[in-house]
């Protein structure tokens, strides 16, 4: 029964560690709220239901970690989400994201945004769900996840598309 | 059809419309170039996160974490503070409690010594202070931290060791001394009940010592001089 939760553990670990990269936008922070949401995961086996969705549960325990960070550094948040307005809809955004950009650019990028941001793109964009599942994974209505995820993809666009996003990196 | 919003052509960029505000969306974007670089946009946003972040690789740490063990669950391993070998390099560190274990050393009332087990002796034999171990001692899974070497006046070497149980539900962590006796085996020193001490310099002289008694000195090791007596093998 152990081998079977740490298998799934492991299963699930390219998402969980994806998503934590979303969240925290930086590789030793994914890695450790990777490492203590399976160390809390192990500890509190007991609380999690078989027939439930691991995955979600596994979620949760690596949101609320990093949560748990953010409080402890309230320095990181960086924008509200409020002042993300309208942003130019005529541009060519072909040309600015065509080319294949490396995850640290993205990375760099995303950390600019907010965390509310940075949840829903992490959910709906990286790891692939609904948005009603997003917004019960958040805990917020539907409408407020498409609107962050609307304006965190436009903002995403925005600062890739400004001259020291794209023309910087060789890679783009 | 009147402007869609954003969330709605992007619900559409998503597949996350009904099939007939679709239609309509699809039909809008087929005349209206500004809606299609809109719901491109979207799409090309969502492509941009899956592709970068599947270039991510997994924490190797954690897989190995979750593969063994599989027989005794760890539990949260604790990680060596950055500062702790620093510390141990320092002259002393007040916080250390090396002192309380001393009066075994005198060699006084309930004394007890008893050998080490094979694991427990070969940790203690080649491990520098400050790096912590996992071995099996006494049943348990532990991690071993040896804090310091000390050497008493009659030149005997000893090592203060810490003892963190890694089966879930363990107990606390258990601070120990043992001492090496003349046919090189460490013996574990029996912990006597907390007896204050007061530091003199690289001395140790029990609080509790009468006036006059002769003092149950004994000194701390440098890294240095640690790394020494080891390479030496403790003689």
């Amino acid at each position: 029964m152990g081998d079977t939760f740490r298998s799934d553990l492991i299963a699930l670990l390219p998402r969980l560690h994806r998503f934590a990269l979303a969240l925290s936008t930086d590789r030793d922070r994914a890695d450790d709220l990777v490492q203590a949401a399976c160390e809390r995961a192990l500890t509190r086996r007991a609380q999690w239901q078989p027939g439930t969705q691991l995955d979600s549960w596994m979620f949760t325990i690596l949101r609320n970690l990093w949560i748990d960070q953010l409080r402890a550094r309230p320095r990181e948040v960086v924008l509200d989400d409020d002042a993300l307005e309208a942003l130019p809809d005529d541009r060519d955004w072909n040309r600015e994201i065509e080319a294949q950009m490396s995850l640290d650019r993205v990375l760099a990028v995303m950390r600019e945004l907010s965390p509310a941001l940075r949840s829903v793109l992490g959910l709906v964009c990286v790891d692939g769900r609904s948005y009603k599942e997003a917004a019960e994974a958040l805990g917020v209505p539907i409408g407020t996840v498409m609107s962050r995820l609307s304006r965190g993809r436009m903002e995403l666009l925005r600062r890739l598309g400004t001259p020291q996003g794209v023309g910087h990196d060789a890679t783009v | 059809m009147m402007r869609p919003s954003d969330e709605q052509l992007m619900a559409y960029a998503d597949g996350e419309l009904p099939a007939a505000e679709a239609a309509a969306i699809a039909a809008l974007a087929e005349s209206d170039p500004a809606v299609a670089r809109r719901i491109h946009a979207f799409a090309a946003t969502r492509a941009l996160l899956q592709q970068s972040f599947a270039q991510a690789e997994i924490p190797q740490r954690t897989l190995q974490f979750l593969r063994e063990g599989a027989a005794s669950a760890p539990r949260a391993r604790r990680r060596l503070p950055r500062w702790l070998p620093m510390a141990l390099a320092a002259s002393f560190v007040a916080g250390i409690a090396i002192v309380l274990l001393m009066d075994t050393l005198r060699g006084g009332a309930g004394f007890a010594p008893t050998a080490a087990p094979a694991a427990l002796q070969a940790a203690l034999e080649g491990t520098a202070s400050g790096v912590p171990v996992e071995r099996v001692i006494d049943g348990r899974s532990v991690e071993l931290l040896p804090l310091a070497t000390l050497q008493t006046a009659d030149g005997r070497y000893c090592r203060e060791y810490s003892l963190t149980p890694l089966d879930p539900g363990g107990a606390a962590a258990e601070r120990a001394l043992a001492c090496r006796d003349a046919g090189g085996a460490w013996q574990r020193q029996s912990a006597p009940a907390a007896a204050h001490a007061a530091e003199q310099g690289d001395t140790y002289r029990l609080a509790g010592a009468e006036p006059g008694a002769a003092p149950a000195g004994a000194r701390r090791l440098s890294p240095d001089q640690e790394r020494a007596a080891m390479a030496s093998g403790w003689r």
